[in-house]
């Protein structure tokens, strides 16, 4: 719950510029972008994500690193569990 | 919860602790800060400070908001709920916090309208999918509960 989930954007959504959808671990869900929307953001840029919002972009090695990071730990069925939970995508 | 036997083997945590009376070098003193109530609680709970070298103190930090949220703020939350128009909507870690006459997951299972989220944004959601009812998304304000420190 506390911890940020690293996310790729694979896809924007047409007619919502607020949403992109994230893959993690092959789960794809929406999540709001209207934090970074200033800052630009393209396809398979890695972001990382939390409550629903992508909070900050990062750069694929630090996904990696904080993937391995969540790996570790235990977390990442949590992470997955979170991002299949978003329903307002 | 994974991990839970490994935890609670007490020859598992003796070796552990006598590996970290080994690394723990004797001119230093080590002092080691944790912020969440879990860990303060079975800190506490294991007396683990008591299998730890004199020369390493833990230090309790101010925790993360659900951990140290207190008492009346749930049943502020739990009230609420009581409502019939009401849907309380919280994290999964607040479900479980307990207020006086019960936690929301004891509440939600005798019949008040409180629903798990993940992200506010789920919160809005059921707002506008139920426009004739009060959606309440509880959250804990953790600059009420904590002062700074010198």
């Amino acid at each position: 719950m506390c911890l940020a989930i690293p996310g790729k954007i694979v896809e924007f959504v047409v007619g919502q510029p607020h949403l992109a959808v994230i893959e993690v671990s092959g789960v794809r869900r929406k999540v709001n972008i209207d934090l970074l929307r200033e800052d630009g953001l393209t396809l398979s840029d890695w972001v990382l994500i939390h409550v629903g919002f992508a909070m900050s972009k990062i750069s694929p090695e630090h996904a990696q690193e904080q993937i391995s990071l969540l790996t570790m730990l235990g977390e990442e069925g949590e992470a997955v569990r979170e991002l299949e939970g978003y329903q307002f995508g | 919860m994974k991990y839970v036997d490994e935890f609670r083997d007490a020859g598992l945590i003796r070796q552990a602790a006598a590996e970290i009376r080994r690394l723990a070098r004797p001119d230093r003193h080590y002092r080691l800060m944790e912020v969440c109530g879990g860990h303060t609680h079975a800190i506490y709970r294991f007396a683990l400070e008591d299998i730890l070298p004199d020369n390493i103190d833990l230090i309790h930090g101010p925790g993360c908001p659900v951990c140290v949220l207190p008492m009346g703020r749930v049943d502020d939350g739990l009230s609420l709920a009581a409502d019939p128009r009401v849907i309380l909507t919280a994290f999964g870690d607040m479900m479980r916090v307990p207020g006086r006459s019960g936690s929301p997951l004891e509440h939600k299972a005798r019949g008040a309208d409180i629903r798990m989220v993940y992200s506010p944004l789920d919160a809005l959601k059921l707002a506008q999918k139920y426009p004739d009812r009060e959606v309440v998304f509880s959250r804990s304000d953790s600059r009420r509960q904590h002062r700074p420190q010198r």
